[in-house]
């Protein structure tokens, strides 16, 4: 196994060395890895663009909404004009905090200017989230929505999860992926 | 020359591939509008919502700058139908609409039920239970207020879009014109009406 392993990496440095030397099939190289990011930036922006909303994938970060999604759940979103209303499940943004939420809407108020005031719970949750809002917050407006849950992936999102908690396997990972796809001769 | 790293990419890539097109193939055929159940209460696929009626106001009192009503409700639901394979859990809550002088639509979620595939009871029956969120208004607004009780469910399927369907058996009552306190028991204008489910 290590025999192996030590071979494939003499073969990736040997690879490196010579693309070193020809400075045309670098310049190849690289541009084919730069055309896999771009078009990974154009279906991100793409799908923005199309939902309406800044992230339209979100991966699910706690139990809270147990049974219904699980953490490394992922969920698309659609933040499309037409209102919020009751027990749909939105994905919002709290000032001062990253990390943005997946709950159920619990109450909607709408005045007669067709502003919505909501409070949300999670399912899984015993009591609802004003605690969770900025303090003295009581209500989350219409902007405080990044978009509400479509559809969703099982399991997809752990990949996300585990870079997270393991930033070093980010740069391993995309390392590696750039090694290979500069060397990959079949591209 | 790498034959491993070439052949492992390509193992990986087309599982990943037969995975996604499956679950593709999933959705679709287990769409709403395919089976179809649009949230639409004649469809074989919804649940036969039979009860849906308040039973009792317990009281109505003001709680600071805000009313607060609670009350009982008699719920009766079979939701056997609205399950079929490609359904993991449906979220049932009966939801109060009504509207004040501030707010023309206010809608609040008065009592919730998680009822799982795995779950062998998917029959609602309670008679008097006590509401799991108290009404709550955004002003002391509440009383004499028009209150329209209705039953949705939310559709959380194994892999698809989610979907969501509401009952056409509606709950209606008017809160009194005064507080009612928890110590004498409020007489209520019940109006519930219950329309016939057409087959």
């Amino acid at each position: 196994m290590i025999a192996m392993l030590k071979d494939i990496v003499n073969k990736q440095i040997a690879e490196l060395k010579k693309l070193w030397d020809n400075k045309a099939e670098l310049l190849f190289q690289l541009l084919n890895l730069a055309m896999i990011v771009f078009s990974a930036l154009m279906i991100w922006k793409g799908l923005m663009f199309l939902t309406k909303s800044e992230s339209p994938v979100v991966v699910v970060l706690s139990g809270s909404m147990e049974p219904a999604f699980q953490r490394g759940d992922i969920l698309f979103l659609n933040n499309q004009e037409n209102p919020i209303r009751i027990g749909e499940i939105v994905v919002f943004k709290i000032k001062d905090r990253d990390i943005p939420i997946v709950h159920r809407v619990l109450k909607v108020h709408e005045n007669a200017e067709g502003e919505v005031e909501l409070l949300t719970k999670g399912d899984n949750n015993r009591i609802d989230d004003r605690s969770l809002y900025a303090p003295g917050q009581l209500w989350l407006k219409r902007e405080d929505i990044l978009g509400r849950a479509v559809g969703t992936l099982r399991y997809v999102g752990m990949v996300t999860i585990m870079l997270n908690d393991y930033p070093m396997l980010k740069y391993v990972l995309v390392g590696l992926m750039g090694l290979f796809v500069l060397t990959n001769k079949e591209g | 020359m790498h034959t491993v790293w070439v052949r492992l990419n390509a193992v990986v890539f087309f599982s990943l591939s037969v995975l996604l097109t499956l679950a593709l193939l999933a959705s679709f055929t287990s769409h709403p509008s395919i089976l179809g159940d649009n949230g639409n209460p004649s469809s074989p696929l919804s649940p036969s919502i039979k009860t849906l009626k308040l039973n009792s106001l317990r009281s109505l009192r003001p709680h600071g700058s805000v009313d607060r009503a609670l009350f009982s409700l008699d719920i009766s639901a079979d939701f056997n139908p609205a399950f079929h394979w490609n359904v993991k859990q449906l979220f049932v809550f009966i939801c109060a609409e009504f509207s004040t002088p501030s707010n023309p639509l206010n809608q609040v979620v008065l009592w919730d039920k998680i009822i799982e595939a795995k779950d062998v009871d998917k029959i609602i029956d309670e008679k008097n239970s006590i509401i799991k969120y108290s009404l709550i208004s955004q002003g002391t607004d509440l009383r004499g207020v028009d209150v329209t009780l209705k039953m949705y469910w939310d559709t959380m399927p194994i892999t698809s879009t989610m979907s969501m369907g509401v009952g056409d058996v509606v709950g209606k009552f008017t809160l009194p014109n005064d507080y009612v306190s928890k110590a004498e028991k409020g007489k209520v204008d019940d109006k519930t009406k219950r329309r016939k489910r057409k087959d």
